[in-house]
């Protein structure tokens, strides 16, 4: 049986559909026992990965392994020890929660029927209804509860908050954090909600494009993504090209800069070429960072290409 | 395996039912207006052949089309449990529900039809192979239209490429000569459809490569299909164009009459009836529709001119008997010749009912009780 320290380790992992490239060349690693945030816009590529770990899509170059076993031909007793949530929170609508719990535990040898009905409990999902009738939120519920009763050694979900109300999302998260942490699981989950991932996540994976942008814990990601409020006596004059800066903004006798920080080479280049008046450093929030590092305008593409965290 | 099954059958019965409730309708209302042919009268098949392949074809919708989102299909496939199981329950679940919704409708009208008085004809369980070759026909229909949901194609020639196999046996299902031969025809293009799909399904819809032998599969289907497919096309099209000009004379099968005592053809020939012996030698020319005298003294002749069954395919009654006109256009009655019996049978027009038989040695009103006709030693020539 093969067994990796990773959970996760992929090589050169590209994927097309057609002429178009969704996933480029992705080299990831993943430890076991960590949560890892996947962040990207829509059609960055994170479900297509995620697809291709799981053995569903086949990708077109590079190989990837999930929990030492090779992608391309993953046996049942591995999937048996990967848990998957997939996006929208798919069940059959015609089922009753109990007839859910039935279909889903033929499938797996093991199943931890009292963290089932905890988590239903948190959901307050009774066994008598029918799936279709569920709320959002405890469709969502019910989802994770039937991923997580098999005790999965690694944990996928793919957007498990998508659609659901701040609360409702809070429960989900508190269920996940509360049954991973204990069990000291590795989970992959990608969002939207850079408020979720700051608050589960050990380490983020920034995939724009199709393409790894950063992989580093949140707190680095937040320290290394600055914004500058540069101020001029006059209207500020068109930027330079300056490695590590991402967007810029004019607002009047004021341009607002995102950067990478970089030992402050950076920011000493804006301060000779443009010659502010002031400089003032802006506090960023790692949804604020996310969006100034991923929101690429069409005159800022080149700008992106330089840029790798 | 036995959840999945439940499943699918739990998701999908009440589609089941009501294709049963409608199949059952459309089988007894095309019956019960043309008896002449029973179960082989080309109303009901065609409600048969149309009605069993979009049934086969229907059910596979039913069962992809919910599960195709790409989410709803990595949650039906990301399980410890291997593709090869699940497509296994999904067909065995599909044959479970195909057979709800066909077998107790035809099952139904068979028995009706066969019993006595429904139709002033003989009746042969033999008759029930038509319909059961097209309900078996609905298998490849089923496979077909799954294949053509979860295959990727390019363009959608190539999605189409799996019904164009089923439609093509199930020409060759209706020309075949034998059951078994439909029979065997039918189980090929299963195979060769079934093959293509454990490699499709395996293959998670495509997204991955097909293994050698589906691969192997689908080049046999796609050279089946294009091939045969497009030669029994340009066929039609060269036969319909050297028809073109042509008097529906020629195409004209002939009938059979009796004639002085005897079986011989008749053939319309511009606007009358031309009357030849089995050897095709010319009797006389007659007025259209008009019916040969003697039946009673012919019949003791038949055993020398029985019709060949070899040239009835299995879909046709007269492979089994044969009608035989009567001299008089008023008779109440109709007369068939029996082959396994080598009996004549009459059956009156108001009852419907069998009220005789016929042998050498004459009509008995007991059935039972009546002589056979030898050996057929004659055989009819049917073009």
């Amino acid at each position: 049986m093969p067994d990796s320290e990773l959970a996760i380790e992929t090589h050169g992992l590209t994927k097309y559909f057609g002429s178009k490239r969704v996933v480029d060349g992705l080299d990831l690693k993943m430890p076991k026992g960590k949560i890892y945030g996947f962040l990207g816009r829509n059609g960055a590529g994170k479900s297509t990965t995620i697809q291709m770990l799981l053995g569903l899509l086949e990708p077109t170059e590079g190989s990837a392994k999930i929990l030492g076993f090779d992608c391309k031909r993953l046996p049942s007793e591995a999937r048996a020890r990967i848990g998957y949530l997939p996006e929208g929170h798919p069940v059959y609508g015609w089922m009753t929660v109990e007839e859910c719990q039935k279909f889903q535990r033929a499938s797996y040898g093991s199943w931890n029927e009292e963290l089932f009905q905890a988590v239903l409990d948190h959901f307050r999902v009774g066994p008598r209804q029918k799936a279709g009738s569920l709320s959002r939120g405890q469709r969502a519920g019910l989802c994770l509860a039937m991923v997580l009763a098999p005790e999965p050694e690694l944990l996928i979900l793919d957007d498990p908050a998508l659609g659901l109300d701040p609360v409702t999302r809070r429960n989900l998260l508190e269920a996940m954090i509360f049954v991973t942490r204990k069990e000291g699981r590795t989970v992959l989950f990608s969002s939207h909600i850079l408020a979720d991932v700051e608050r589960v996540a050990d380490t983020i994976w920034v995939l724009h494009d199709g393409r790894l942008r950063a992989s580093c814990s949140t707190e680095t990601f937040r320290q290394r993504i600055r914004r500058v409020v540069l101020r001029f006596s006059s209207s500020p004059p068109a930027i330079p090209s300056i490695p590590g800066v991402v967007r810029w903004r004019k607002k009047g006798e004021e341009m607002w800069v995102t950067y990478v920080e970089n030992g402050h080479t950076t920011l000493r280049e804006l301060e000779q070429q443009l010659r502010p008046t002031t400089i003032e450093d802006v506090p960023l929030n790692l949804e604020d960072a996310f969006i100034d590092y991923v929101s690429v305008d069409e005159e800022d593409k080149t700008l992106l290409q330089r840029r790798t965290l | 395996m036995k959840v999945w099954i439940w499943k699918e059958i739990r998701q999908n019965w009440t589609w089941a039912l009501l294709t049963a409730l409608v199949l059952g309708g459309a089988l007894a209302y095309s019956l019960m207006g043309h008896t002449s042919e029973s179960l082989c009268d080309r109303g009901f098949l065609t409600v048969t052949t149309f009605g069993f392949a979009f049934t086969g074809a229907g059910l596979a919708c039913l069962q992809l089309l919910p599960e195709l989102r790409r989410d709803d299909w990595a949650f039906l496939i990301h399980r410890p449990v291997s593709p090869w199981r699940i497509l296994c329950a999904k067909i065995a679940a599909g044959f479970l529900l195909y057979g709800l919704a066909t077998l107790p409708p035809l099952a139904c009208v068979s028995l009706w039809a066969s019993r006595p008085g429904f139709a002033a004809m003989p009746f042969y369980w033999e008759l029930t192979l038509a319909p059961l070759a097209d309900l078996l026909m609905g298998i490849p229909f089923y496979f077909a239209t799954m294949l053509m949901i979860l295959k990727p194609g390019r363009w959608y020639g190539t999605r189409l490429l799996s019904l164009g196999l089923a439609v093509l046996v199930a020409t060759w299902v209706h020309l075949a000569p034998d059951f078994s031969l439909a029979l065997v025809l039918i189980v090929f293009a299963s195979a060769m459809l079934l093959a293509v799909l454990k490699g499709v399904f395996f293959a998670s819809r495509g997204s991955r490569e097909l293994n050698s032998v589906s691969k192997a599969a689908w080049i046999v289907l796609v050279f089946v299909t294009l091939w045969f497919g497009g030669t029994q096309a340009m066929e039609s099209v060269f036969r319909k164009l050297q028809t073109w000009n042509s008097s529906d004379d020629e195409d004209f099968t002939p009938q059979f009459v009796l004639e002085n005592g005897k079986l011989a053809q008749a053939l319309p020939k511009k606007g009358r009836m031309e009357i030849r012996d089995l050897d095709g030698a010319w009797i006389r020319t007659t007025k259209p529709l008009e019916r040969l005298k003697g039946l009673h003294d012919t019949l003791k002749s038949l055993w020398e001119s029985s019709p060949s069954r070899e040239w009835c395919t299995y879909r046709e009654i007269y492979r089994y008997c044969e009608w035989l006109p009567p001299g008089d256009l008023n008779a109440n009655f109709s007369a068939y010749y029996d082959y396994a019996q080598r009996r004549v049978l009459f059956f009156d027009h108001d009852t419907k009912r069998l009220v005789g038989a016929m042998g050498p040695k004459g009509f008995v009103k007991d059935p039972a009780g009546c002589s056979t006709f030898p050996e057929d030693k004659r055989r009819f020539f049917r073009p």
